[in-house]
């Protein structure tokens, strides 16, 4: 009981952390967007956001988050409730398998973003085509979803080492995500 | 001592004494340079400190009044611009007196205020409190823009022209060939369903022709920038560009007087029309 107790209050804890990160991560995303693009392709914050999380700390809270950041994208978008979110989560859980690794250094949990960016867009793209929409998927792949995705390489350089620092801080005891 | 001090007045009045100033001049002139010199080095100094406070007091207010200027710049040209873009909308209402406006700036981002790179809406900072109700069109001084697809209170949804889920009935202007055009993903423009037959040129202007009644007619879309056409098709299509650049939207007027129709219901006039 007192272990059950202990847990809830720990996740109770880190959500006063991650949710509001992740809320500022969509407002950014649909706010400063305008500003933070390359040729109109903007990185996705919410998705670097949610997958620095799944590769720090596993897929319970990587299920979570997706799960709020997918409704949040969802709510903001014309399309079906769900498509975010279902894609989001399928990529967060993915990306979990990298957890349980141990990263020497950085550079590959950064690195990790760009194939899990593909898999995002691509089980949009999937998810918009059984939905009636026409594809045209090598010239959307190669006008949008790849650059997207290595601006998405960029974003993880400067969100993920953030996450780890706060991530560190909570192993000290002083702060919990 | 007084004698020979009055001695020596007397001889300098009689100017017997010349040689000797003239010696003591000379031999007091270098000391005196010298010392002149460093008074004036040390005056050079002084003056120096002072102006050099004096520029740096100078440079501090010049740069305070840079910034402001600056500032004051920038907040000319925005409000330049603004005036600009109002003017414009102001125009396009003087010429098209039939609808009622509303102006709306657009908040959030504005090319797909969308979070994703292949979906297209925008948020606007007026809502049901303004009058605005869903499928309102949506228009700048450039042309379509979309269309509103959700509206709160004091805020509404728009739906732009590119963005995929949408599709606008239109007419090439100089032909009078109607068609479809939808966007895709990606954000470009496809206009469908031209017939077999009709020559489409690119650079043919995209009107709104008005039929089913979401849009009203004569809204500019855009040009034709490429036919797509294959004899075994039923149907021709042409890529178009739209005349507004919605990477930079700021302002747009929604067209509160005009009364969108369903497309059914659209349907049904024409047939009653027909008939």
């Amino acid at each position: 009981m007192k272990k059950a107790c202990l847990s809830f209050r720990r996740t109770a804890i880190s959500a006063y952390v991650t949710l509001p990160l992740l809320t500022l991560a969509v407002i950014l995303q649909t706010t400063l967007n305008r500003y933070l693009n390359i040729n109109d392709i903007h990185p996705n914050l919410v998705l670097v956001f949610v997958l620095s999380c799944s590769l720090l700390k596993g897929w319970q809270r990587a299920i979570l988050l997706a799960l709020a950041g997918g409704i949040f994208l969802d709510l903001l978008t014309s399309v079906h409730l769900g498509i975010f979110t279902i894609s989001l989560m399928i990529t967060a859980l993915l990306a979990t398998f990298w957890q349980t690794r141990y990263f020497a250094n950085m550079i590959l949990p950064i690195l990790l973003a760009f194939p899990y960016s593909l898999l995002f867009n691509l089980l949009i793209l999937i998810a918009l085509r059984l939905s009636g929409y026409s594809v045209a998927w090598l010239e959307i792949l190669r006008t949008i979803v790849v650059p997207e995705s290595l601006l998405n390489v960029l974003v993880m350089v400067i969100i993920y080492p953030l996450l780890t620092w706060l991530n560190n801080q909570r192993q000290k005891g002083e702060l919990r995500i | 001592m007084l004698a020979i001090f009055f001695l020596a007045v007397v001889l300098d009045q009689l100017g017997y004494l010349s040689q000797i100033r003239t010696l003591a001049q000379a031999t007091l002139r270098p000391a005196q340079g010298l010392v002149t010199g460093a008074a004036s080095q040390a005056n050079d100094v002084l003056d120096r400190r002072q102006t050099l406070e004096q520029l740096q007091q100078d440079r501090a207010f010049l740069q305070s009044e840079v910034n402001r200027l600056l500032v004051e710049n920038i907040q000319l040209r925005e409000l330049e611009r603004e005036n600009h873009q109002l003017r414009e909308l102001l125009n396009y209402t003087r010429n098209n007196p039939n609808f009622d406006y509303t102006t709306a700036s657009v908040v959030g981002r504005v090319i797909g205020a969308d979070p994703s790179n292949l979906l297209y809406t925008i948020f606007l900072d007026v809502g049901a409190k303004d009058g605005i109700t869903r499928d309102m069109p949506v228009i700048s001084q450039r042309g379509l823009v979309g269309r509103v697809v959700e509206v709160s209170p004091t805020s509404s949804q728009v739906l732009l022209l590119i963005d995929p889920a949408s599709s606008v009935n239109t007419v090439i202007q100089n032909t009078r060939v109607e068609g479809i055009v939808r966007g895709e993903l990606g954000g470009t423009l496809l206009m469908e369903r031209i017939p077999q037959g009709v020559t489409v040129s690119p650079g043919d202007l995209v009107l709104t022709s008005g039929l089913g009644g979401n849009f009203p007619d004569k809204l500019v879309i855009g040009q034709i920038t490429e036919v797509l056409q294959q004899d075994l098709e039923l149907f021709q299509s042409a890529r178009v560009r739209s005349t507004v650049d919605f990477g930079d939207l700021e302002t747009v007027l929604v067209l509160t007087a005009f009364q969108p129709v369903g497309y059914e219901e659209g349907m049904l006039k024409l047939q009653e029309d027909s008939n």
